[in-house]
């Protein structure tokens, strides 16, 4: 099973309530091991919550872990399952300065052809 | 696909938490809810703090409004209350409370932040304090006394009367009470008047309980309106000298103030009555009374008897009354004396009736403290402004003086005048500066006069300007036994004649031995003649005289304006006998103008040291020849021997010379020398019994030849040298 590291992101502009959220999944075929998701947001004045999600493309559906330093957190609760193709990491912000750009990223392994058996 | 478990990592720092439970303590976003018991659907908290909207917890119990708990902050209000029991409705209701407190002023419309009770607070219970009672206008702690509803400003250090009173009767209404400790205490009084009876209205410190051992100062009242108070005030107890002048102003009102001192602790009141009964005033609201205590202790020692103890002991501090007759002022300090206190003349200006103040004690030294030149004493008529004498002849106490420099003045007198008038006792102390003592012909600056025994040891600086005469030494006796002695004199003088007088004068038979006196200053021509020093006259027991051995330092500058009378360096009245020997120091006339020279130096003045500016006056030891007895002598005569080297140049032969002892009280002589100038005749002596010279008539001193005497101490006679 070929595997590869990776560290994929997703911005999103807070809106004028100071609220937002972003997501980032695997591609076709692919499986991720993550280790860390970071959450993050240059030069905050005003301090957001901010929450991890599973979920699908429509949107956050179970919580992993929150903080109230939206602007500079990382939790590695996203080690605790495997993100394959359809499924979603969501970062959700709340009560952030409006307009400011918030920034999802994760740290983990990228596994190819994990469907396949040993020869 | 892997078989190893997933392992989840450390989540976020700074988790959010909506609830928090602790045991029976409830905390989620609505506030703190603390349960007896587990939190649950019927079981409200027994204490919460939550935002004002909340009236339930978040099991939709009711959260209780008052009463019960331990802390609660009611939806709407912006304080809280520790209670002990139900929640007053008000704030200081009638509720009973330990203690209600509130934060801001006039909260409960009383204009006081906070108020202390000594038991349960209720309607007609006063206050022991007050804390920013913004409605009398203090600001501090107040603290009501209590006994006639007058309040002590403890921040202010204020008595103030809370009520308008009535003065229209003999009967004494209290304006203020006040404990007082043993101490010193300063007062001031500020006692406005309204109306305008005929009655006058006094006012007095009654101690009912403290004693009071002395009270000074003033209470002036001022009444310059129609039907405007007449002056008066008096005083009870032994408060001592509380003058009845008064002042008149522009409005009704009391003003006073001093200082007193208590030595048992009691009561003082503040009363005021009419002295008829009839209308007389009313004292409104805010009449006031600052009471300071005077901390710190300068009394004790200094012979002035009596006092002491934690306070100024027997120094009493004195202000000027600005009575110009002089009357008030001189009053103020004899009552001090009768204290047997010391008083000291603060900075200002007093005046002094001259003859009032008279202290003649043979016991306690007299002590007179002054403020240096800021306190300037204006002598008023004509007299002794100080006359300070004893009249044991064998000795009274020793000490005492005038200290601390004060400007005494004569400008203000009308005729004979001393600033001070000074004798009869044993180390004196005069630190003055008297001036302008002109009034009179015999006017003085400083008078020292011995009348029942003598003055030695007198000390001191004199800074004397402008008097008929400066400083005089004197001897007028009285007692029969006096002498004109100052021995041991140690007085500097600084003396600015303005060309009226002489600077100093030994009269009268007034001498001083083994004396330090100095004498520097500045003179100047005058209307008529006068020496810097002056030796005159005599009494029983011999001439006024500086003898004996001593210190002479004579420095003064003379100015001639182009006017007036040149004055003279020394003047010894009569030569021989008022007399300047066996002394030494630096003379000094020879400053900017020229003095005359000395009258009758010759025969009067022996003395070792420089003198500059005198042509009369020769230094005598150290071998000059300041004597020429020339011709005048005949058979018979007396050869001066006082100066080292004597000339003598006979027109004849000379029989029966006699060679002169000293005179009395100038000590033993060691040598002289006497030349015959002549080269025809000879001097031959007396007999010895008549010459005071051992070989008698066989001493006879050849033509042109000198002989050398030797005093011999063993037999008092001169013996002629090889």
């Amino acid at each position: 099973m070929p595997s590869m590291q990776v560290s994929p992101q997703a911005t999103v502009q807070l809106n004028g309530s100071g609220n937002g959220q972003c997501s980032i999944n695997p591609p076709s075929g692919t499986l991720w091991q993550l280790a860390l998701a970071s959450v993050s947001i240059p030069n905050a004045i005003l301090i957001p919550k901010a929450y991890l999600y599973l979920g699908s493309s429509s949107g956050p559906l179970t919580l992993i872990d929150s903080t109230y330093l939206g602007n500079s957190a990382s939790s590695g609760k996203v080690a605790g399952a495997p993100f394959y193709h359809g499924t979603y990491l969501w970062a959700v912000w709340t009560g952030g300065d409006a307009g400011a750009l918030a920034t999802l990223q994760a740290y983990g392994i990228q596994v190819t052809r994990y469907r396949q058996t040993a020869p | 696909m892997t078989d190893q478990p997933w392992i989840v990592g450390e989540g976020f720092a700074g988790a959010v938490t909506q609830l928090f439970e602790a045991g029976n303590t409830v905390i989620n976003s609505d506030g703190v809810f603390i349960y007896n018991g587990s939190p649950g659907p019927g079981n409200p908290p027994i204490a919460y703090m939550a935002t004002p909207t909340t009236t339930t917890d978040q099991f939709g119990n009711a959260l209780p409004t008052a009463g019960g708990g331990v802390v609660t902050v009611a939806p709407g209000s912006s304080f809280a209350e520790l209670v002990d029991g139900s929640v007053a409705a008000g704030l200081l209701g009638a509720t009973p409370s330990v203690l209600n407190a509130i934060m801001g002023v006039g909260l409960d419309g009383s204009g006081q932040a906070l108020e202390l009770f000594s038991g349960e607070v209720g309607a007609g219970v006063a206050s022991l304090a007050i804390l920013g009672d913004s409605a009398s206008g203090s600001p501090g702690l107040t603290v009501v006394s209590g006994a006639d509803g007058s309040t002590y400003d403890t921040e202010r250090l204020t008595l103030q009367t809370t009520g308008a009173l009535t003065v229209d009767s003999t009967s004494p209404v209290t304006l203020f009470t006040f404990p007082v400790a043993i101490g010193t205490y300063a007062y001031l009084l500020e006692v406005p008047m309204l109306g305008t009876g005929t009655a006058i209205p006094q006012i007095r410190f009654s101690s009912a309980a403290a004693a009071v051992s002395e009270m000074q100062g003033e209470t002036v009242l001022n009444g310059g309106t129609a039907g405007g108070y007449t002056a008066y005030q008096t005083a009870l107890n032994t408060f001592g000298p509380v003058g009845p002048g008064l002042v008149n102003g522009d409005a009704n009102s009391l003003n006073g103030g001093g200082i007193f001192e208590v030595t048992t602790p009691g009561t003082i009141a503040i009363e005021m009555n009419a002295s008829t009964a009839a209308a007389c005033c009313t004292i409104p609201v805010g009449a006031r009374m600052h009471l300071l205590p005077v901390l710190g202790a300068a009394g004790g020692g200094g012979g002035g008897g009596g006092g002491g103890g934690g306070s100024f002991g027997n120094l009493v501090f004195l202000a000027p009354t600005g009575d110009m007759t002089g009357a008030r002022d001189a009053a103020a300090i004899n009552a001090v004396y009768t204290a047997g206190k010391i008083p000291v003349l603060t900075p200002g200006q007093w005046y002094i009736e001259c003859g009032q103040i008279v202290y003649n004690s043979n016991t306690v030294p007299f002590y007179l403290y002054a403020c240096g030149n800021a306190t300037v004493i204006n002598a008023v008529g004509a007299g002794d402004v100080f006359r300070v004498y004893q009249t044991d002849v064998s000795g009274g106490v020793a000490g005492g003086g005038i200290i601390g420099d004060p400007v005494i003045d004569g400008t203000s007198t009308t005729g004979n005048s001393a600033a001070v008038h000074v004798g009869d006792i044993f180390q004196f102390q005069c630190d003055i500066t008297p001036r302008n003592f002109t009034a009179g012909t015999t006017s003085k600056c400083a008078w020292f006069d011995n009348q029942y025994r003598f003055t030695e040891q007198l000390h001191g600086l004199i800074k004397a300007t402008n008097g008929t005469q400066l400083v005089v030494f004197d001897h007028n006796d009285v007692s029969g036994s006096s002498t004109g002695s100052f021995d041991r004199l140690l007085l500097k003088i600084l003396a600015t004649t303005a060309g009226a007088g002489p600077p100093v004068v030994f009269q009268n038979g007034a001498f001083a031995e083994d004396y330090d006196l100095g004498i520097y200053g500045n003179d100047v021509y005058g209307a008529t003649m006068h020496y810097v020093l002056d030796l005159l006259g005599n009494d029983s027991a011999g001439y006024s005289r500086l003898s004996g051995a001593g210190v002479l330092n004579i420095g003064m500058e003379l100015r001639n304006p182009g006017s007036g009378v040149q004055p003279g360096t020394i003047n010894f009245e009569t030569a021989g006998s008022n007399v300047i020997a066996g002394a030494t120091g630096v003379i000094d006339f020879s400053a900017n103008d020229t003095f005359a020279s000395a009258n009758n130096a010759r025969n009067s003045f022996q003395f070792d040291g420089p003198i500059f500016g005198d042509t009369e006056l020769w230094r005598t030891a150290g071998g000059t020849a300041p004597f020429n007895a020339g011709s005048g002598l005949a058979s018979g005569g007396t050869i001066n021997t006082v100066a080292d080297v004597v000339t003598i140049d006979p027109t004849s032969n000379l029989t029966g010379m006699i060679m002169q002892k000293w005179p009395v009280g100038m000590g033993a002589p060691t040598k002289t020398t006497v030349i015959n100038g002549s080269d025809t005749f000879s001097v031959t002596m007396a007999a010895a019994g008549t010459s005071n010279v051992a070989g008698g008539t066989s001493i006879s001193i050849a033509p042109d030849s000198a002989v050398t005497f030797w005093w011999n101490q063993f037999t008092s006679l001169w013996t002629a040298g090889a």
